[in-house]
């Protein structure tokens, strides 16, 4: 590694961080915060005998979409700026390489990620605390997987920018991945069936594959199957996996983007 | 044509193929299923899957159980004696077979207010099946079946697996004594063995107890019963 490599990539992420707090991408919070309060006021009236449940489980699916929603305008505004604002230009002429670069932006947003899941499980703990719900363990853990979930999609977005001749195609491209990422556990059961097609499940065999599995980073939709707490050894688990799968993309991405005409 | 191109346009068709086929498999999510839930399920399976595949499984049955509560309140839906509830529930505890609050509440309006008390039973039991260690269940099946027929010994094998989970009230060992008594009166042939059974709870309630005041209770009722002694 080059003398002075983790300076420049942590100059670079300090620089998409304030980028986003500068584009004012954290504003997504306050609506994430009036969904969630509005929707609580709802759901004491609506939801008899579950209010606690459902309001937790409302505040796990608002954190999914709008931390997903985060990643993708931060991607979208960074590198909106570095292509059509020629931004890209005057950074590369300092010296630092482009795979620095990228590394540096991959760091950035997932700071801009993890400030955004902080300060939603705050406020749905602050709810909680008001509507004497009591959380667990479970909580963090879920919580734990959405963002593993949602670093390994800022990793492949970012790839598929550098792959990707624009970067519409690149972010409609993860879109994708990430919908048919929470299809691939049902794919295996299509796949197993007798009835599909060969060519149809050699063509599903590939996707199953090759795109990363989403589904199993779900933990809120198995919140109630488990008693007591989640197995600690699943959660290091999906945590190598959410690592092997990010090195992938992280390294197919700078490659493309060394190779990238700019 | 550009190597970039092919793998865009190969990608695109990859992806058009795999919605179709998993669109047109959707109903193997409602096989899977199919034991019971599906038999009257009121939604499509597609529906089901839709929200299992989107991450959404649990919201779903959620906002699901908030329109069995709207379907409930609207008076209109009394004129057809509110037939749709229970494959509205049926479809809550589809998605969400641990959801455990519609089996109570569901059940206790079929039973109570429909007069499906067989719905209702056959109902709960389904939920005890999921729910094995939430003993309100168990509790509720036993209320059931003694209003149904008069039939203690389902009240006592259900009580005795409400407690045999750690969070059940303790006032309910005290009402399986009770019921062992009177068993004891209702069947005499059988009185050695539910004063038997009476017995041996009062004195686990003696040596164990789970609040003062079963001690107490136990207490009482074993130096009624003449075992123990001042």
């Amino acid at each position: 590694m080059e003398k002075n490599k983790f300076g420049k990539i942590l100059a670079v992420a300090q620089n998409v961080l304030n980028e986003c707090i500068r584009h004012k991408v954290l504003n997504i919070l306050f609506v994430f915060a009036l969904a969630l309060i509005g929707g609580s006021l709802l759901i004491e009236e609506l939801s008899p005998g579950a209010q606690g449940r459902t309001l937790i489980n409302v505040g796990y699916a608002n954190m999914e979409i709008f931390g997903f929603l985060t990643l993708m305008l931060s991607i979208f505004i960074m590198t909106f700026e570095e292509v059509e604002m020629r931004n890209l230009w005057l950074s590369l002429t300092k010296p630092i390489s482009r795979s620095s670069y990228l590394l540096g932006k991959f760091l950035g947003i997932t700071f801009v990620l993890l400030l955004t899941i902080a300060v939603m499980s705050i406020i749905i703990m602050g709810i909680a605390f008001f509507g004497r719900i009591s959380l667990n363990l479970n909580y963090i853990l879920i919580v734990y997987s959405m963002t593993l979930g949602l670093l390994l999609t800022i990793a492949f977005t970012l790839a598929f920018i550098s792959i990707a001749t624009n970067l519409t195609t690149g972010l409609i491209f993860s879109s994708f991945v990430f919908l048919i990422g929470h299809l691939t556990e049902h794919l295996k059961a299509i796949i197993e069936n007798p009835l599909t097609s060969e060519a149809v499940k050699v063509a599903l065999f590939i996707v199953y594959y090759i795109t990363p599995n989403f589904s199993i980073f779900n933990l809120k939709d198995k919140a109630y199957m488990v008693d007591g707490r989640f197995d600690l050894s699943y959660i290091l688990l999906i945590t190598l996996y959410a690592a092997v799968y990010t090195f992938i993309s992280l390294l197919i991405g700078t490659r493309a983007f060394k190779k990238k005409e700019l | 044509m550009t190597l970039k191109s092919c793998l865009i346009l190969g990608f695109s068709l990859l992806f058009l193929i795999v919605t179709t086929v998993t669109i047109g498999n959707s109903t193997f999510y409602g096989k899977n299923f199919k034991s019971f839930p599906f038999k009257e399920s009121k939604k499509d399976p597609f529906y089901v899957f839709l929200s299992s595949i989107s991450g959404f499984r649990i919201l779903v049955s959620d906002f699901l159980w908030m329109d069995a509560v709207q379907y409930l309140g609207d008076l209109e839906n009394g004129k057809e004696n509110y037939k749709q509830i229970y494959p509205k529930a049926r479809d809550i505890i589809t998605l969400d077979p641990n959801f455990t609050y519609p089996y109570i509440a569901v059940s206790g309006i079929l039973f109570f207010e429909l007069n499906e008390k067989d719905k209702a039973i056959e109902f709960i039991k389904y939920g005890i099946e999921q729910n094995p260690n939430y003993w309100q269940l168990s509790l509720y099946l036993a209320a059931y079946t003694y209003s149904k027929d008069d039939n203690l010994r389902m009240v006592v094998l259900n009580i005795k697996s409400a407690i045999k989970q750690e969070n059940h009230p303790p006032m309910l060992e005290r009402i399986l004594g009770s019921i062992y008594l009177k068993l004891a009166k209702k069947e005499p042939k059988n009185k050695d063995f539910w004063m038997g059974e009476a017995i041996k709870l009062w004195a686990e309630m003696y040596e164990h107890p789970s609040e003062p005041e079963n001690r107490v209770y136990a207490e009482e009722k074993l130096r009624k019963a003449g075992i123990l002694k001042n």
